[in-house]
């Protein structure tokens, strides 16, 4: 096995990705201090759904928070959760520019507070190793202020101490190993962080031929790897770690030939995995090598007995009947290779049938997904937790690229799933808005019927009728048109007795009466000359309020009448709708696209594993069959034919 | 050669001994692979975008300004209480219910606000009742209910049910505020 390196990590989106998730989850669970409470509703939910480990979900609250005024309260920290969040989905180079424009401003006290800096040139450091870079993620990681990251949060103070130490350790002009021994050294004993740069610390030694120490160096890391909870959540890791610690003291101790040592290591390593395969395996071979063939075969017997399709077992078979050959037990070995012979001829049938009918379908039916009550589980990110249990995608999902693959595959899926859904909700919206529209008809229909009801045509005339009245009489100065209802009342009796005297005779009495009339008429009159102001006025005022109502009632008709005319809102809402679903059906179409790429490069790869699976297989078929002949020929000639007595 | 390995920040996503077996592959594999990665990346973008424009489109259409309502639930600490299942009526009808998950009362403890519900109220006065269950003090079945009466108004409503740790007496409490 080779070493990973930076270099490699610029070309890996998907381990950004899980490291990503590793930065946030670090970054949440080392914060001592009790929660805080959010200040804004809208961050209260992001912060639900992104310690759910819901990246898109936050991510999109953040979007919708953002085009509706921003989150208040919180400072810098929905940037700085932003970038991690986006980090997390997988998108690195949208997170390192977010963590770049977050330390952009380097004004003391103007912007970012020097906690969110600190935490922003952590996690854009932690992008720069993983993106290959190291002098630059040295830069950024130096910038980090270790005292306050170890003070508000011990797990990323871990990491950095972890991140620093590495890459001094691998480039000697960022430190060297002593800087990598002294950051070690800040680590608390039994961090993983730790146990990690202690194991890589033992094997530089080592390969640097300063031997001396590094095993009980290495087997001091197994009580700390071992020792472990179950609930603990790195309990897988630091055993896979152990089993790891494990193989690496078994070829040491192999390689100076103290094979019951070996053997009492490795007799400690899970019973199925790989490693412990490997381990087995090269075992067999050493032992084989240095004539300790019962070791070898008891070896080789273990792996025989084991299940699955580890790429170590394929060789087992011929493995074990060459072991006979070199033990001279000749007509065992014929026998051997003959079994060998057949069980890789049936290997190739089933290998050519599996490639044959290899699918999507076929490739998720062999690995297990892991379940609980709510469904697949994924990981934060919407990744299957899947464990192989097909013939040879043991190797194959292990190996970086095909879980990139298979990682980009299905974070494709969940994308055009959750698009089939807004489809299925645009949709829903399209009826809702065909039934808003219907009720609005029909409520058009009542309100104009309502309007007709009023009889509003022939009410705006007969104001504008009254108002010319007026306006004639007061450009005429009529006196009697302005007259109060008493007054009219006056004038109709003064009239009226007019009309009395006019058919009276002519006598002194009439005289006296008509005398009587004038005063009364002419004070009437004057009455009249003197309250024409105060009449017109009386007659005015509730002109102007009638006008000021006749305008409101005719501004509200014309609302009315503009909203029985068209419906602004939901047309608003249908072109949004339309607009929406374009884009939609736009973005479906790219991502079908997207999601048969990395469908094909999925099945090429399980196609190429299986390949190559079936050409070693033929190999073996190859060689097995040769040796077959080859100790037919020599029994045959040393007198000893196959079947025969010798 | 013996080789040393890395440990990459991440949840243990596969088996572990996948994970270290990842961890030592040779340089290389991916490079073809930068400009997908890339583009899928684009498309998240993309459909980030799409997914609040549809978020907002949403909630427009559903729960317009002047008649939207909504309650949301936090959790502060949480060490008196493991929260169960939560029921909300307004004005005597249930409209919300809600059993947790453990991953969902975790983001809550971490200050997380779920927004229970969301709906719509006329204007004027209403009543509003949370019923918290769970377990509480010494491992004993928990019931709880907190109500208010408010007025709503022509503009968004927002409630929250309130749940603390009330150290005078070691008891939870439940709460609802109206947020302004």
């Amino acid at each position: 096995m080779r070493a990973w390196r930076p270099g490699n990590a610029r070309r890996c989106l998907r381990w950004l990705v899980c490291g990503a998730l590793g930065a946030v989850t670090v970054g949440a669970q080392a914060q001592p201090a009790p929660p805080t409470r959010a200040a804004d509703l809208r961050y209260g939910e992001v912060l639900y759904e992104y310690h759910q480990g819901e990246a898109f979900r936050a991510l999109t609250l953040l979007s919708v928070a953002a085009s509706r005024g921003g989150i208040q309260g919180h400072g810098d920290h929905p940037a700085l959760v932003e970038g991690g969040l986006l980090l997390s989905y997988g998108m690195v180079n949208e997170a390192g520019r977010r963590f770049e424009r977050l330390l952009s401003d380097e004004a003391p006290g103007v912007g970012v507070t020097p906690e969110v800096r600190n935490r922003a040139w952590f996690y854009l450091g932690k992008v720069q190793y993983l993106s290959g870079e190291p002098e630059r993620a040295h830069a950024s990681l130096q910038r980090v202020d270790s005292d306050r990251l170890a003070a508000g949060y011990p797990g990323l103070f871990q990491e950095w101490c972890y991140l620093r130490a590495e890459l001094a350790r691998r480039h000697p002009a960022l430190g060297g190993v002593a800087e990598a021994r002294r950051l070690a050294d800040r680590l608390p004993q039994a961090s993983l962080w730790r146990v990690y740069l202690e194991y890589n610390l033992a094997l530089d030694d080592r390969n640097r031929g300063d031997g001396a120490g590094v095993e009980s160096r290495l087997a001091a890391l197994l009580p700390l790897l071992e020792n472990g909870r179950e609930a603990d959540p790195d309990a897988r890791e630091r055993q896979a770690l152990a089993a790891r610690v494990r193989l690496s003291l078994s070829r040491m101790m192999t390689a100076e030939r103290r094979f019951d040592d070996a053997l009492a290591v490795l007799s400690a390593l899970p019973q199925v995995g790989p490693l412990s395969d490997q381990g087995l395996y090269e075992y067999a071979v050493a032992a084989a090598q240095a004539g300790q063939h019962s070791r070898a075969f008891a070896a080789l017997s273990a792996l025989a007995s084991r299940p699955g399709d580890s790429p170590w077992l394929q060789p087992v078979p011929y493995a074990r009947a060459y072991l006979l050959e070199q033990t001279r037990q000749p007509r065992a070995a014929l026998e051997a290779y003959r079994s060998a012979a057949a069980h890789y001829q049936e290997e190739l049938a089933r290998l050519a049938s599996v490639r044959a009918s290899l699918s999507e379908t076929s490739i998720l039916s062999g690995l297990t997904l892991e379940r609980d009550s709510s469904g697949v589980l994924t990981d934060a990110y919407g990744r299957l937790k899947a464990h192989p249990d097909q013939t040879g995608l043991v190797a194959l999902l292990a190996t970086e690229r095909f879980q990139r693959v298979l990682a980009q595959w299905q974070e494709l899926r969940i994308l055009a799933r959750d698009l089939t859904r807004w489809q299925d909700k645009l949709e829903t919206f399209d009826i809702m808005l065909a039934t808003r529209k219907q009720q609005r008809q029909r409520r058009a229909a009542e309100t104009r019927a309502a309007l007709d009801a009023l009889q509003a045509d022939t009410w705006a005339e007969r104001h504008r009728a009254f108002a010319q009245d007026i306006d004639a009489a007061r450009a005429s100065g009529d006196a009697a048109f302005f007259m109060s209802t008493r007054q009219k009342q006056l004038a109709r009796r003064l009239a009226s007795v007019a009309s009395l005297l006019a058919t009276l005779p002519d006598d002194a009495r009439t005289t006296t009466q008509r005398r009587k009339y004038q005063r009364l008429r002419a004070y009437f009159e004057w009455q009249l000359a003197d309250q024409y102001g105060i009449n017109r006025w009386a007659a005015e005022k509730p002109l102007r309020e009638l006008d000021a109502a006749m305008v409101e009632f005719a501004q509200r008709r014309q609302r009315v009448e503009a909203l029985l005319a068209t419906d602004d809102e939901s047309d608003r809402l249908a072109a949004r709708l339309d607009q929406l679903r374009e884009r939609l059906s736009g973005l479906q179409a790219q991502l079908g696209q997207a999601l048969a790429v990395s469908r094909a490069e999925l099945i090429a790869q399980v196609d190429a594993e299986l390949a190559g699976w079936l050409e070693r297989n033929r190999a073996y078929l190859l060689a097995s069959r040769h040796a077959q002949a080859r100790l037919a020929d020599a029994l045959l000639m040393s007198g000893q034919p196959e079947g025969g007595q010798p | 050669m013996l080789a040393p390995i890395s440990r990459t920040p991440r949840p243990v996503v596969l088996v572990a001994w996948l994970l270290l077996a990842i961890l030592a592959l040779p340089a290389g594999a991916a490079d073809s692979d930068a400009s997908v990665a890339d583009q899928v990346e684009q498309l998240k973008k993309q459909v980030i975008r799409l997914n609040r424009d549809l978020f907002i489109l949403e909630e427009d259409l559903l729960f317009p300004a002047s008649t939207q309502f909504a309650v949301f639930l936090s959790l502060d600490t949480g060490r008196f209480l493991q929260l169960d299942a939560v029921k909300l009526k307004v004005d005597g009808d249930v409209v919300a219910a809600h059993l947790y998950t453990e991953r969902q009362v975790r983001a809550l403890q971490r200050g997380g606000m779920q927004r229970l519900y969301i709906g719509n109220l006329k204007t004027g006065a209403h009543e509003v009742t949370a019923f918290v269950e769970g377990i509480g003090p010494e491992n004993r079945p928990y019931k709880k209910a907190a109500t208010l009466t408010f007025d709503k108004g022509t503009d968004t409503a927002a409630l929250e049910i309130r749940i603390r740790d009330r150290s005078s007496d070691d008891q939870p409490e439940v709460s609802i505020v109206a947020w302004e």
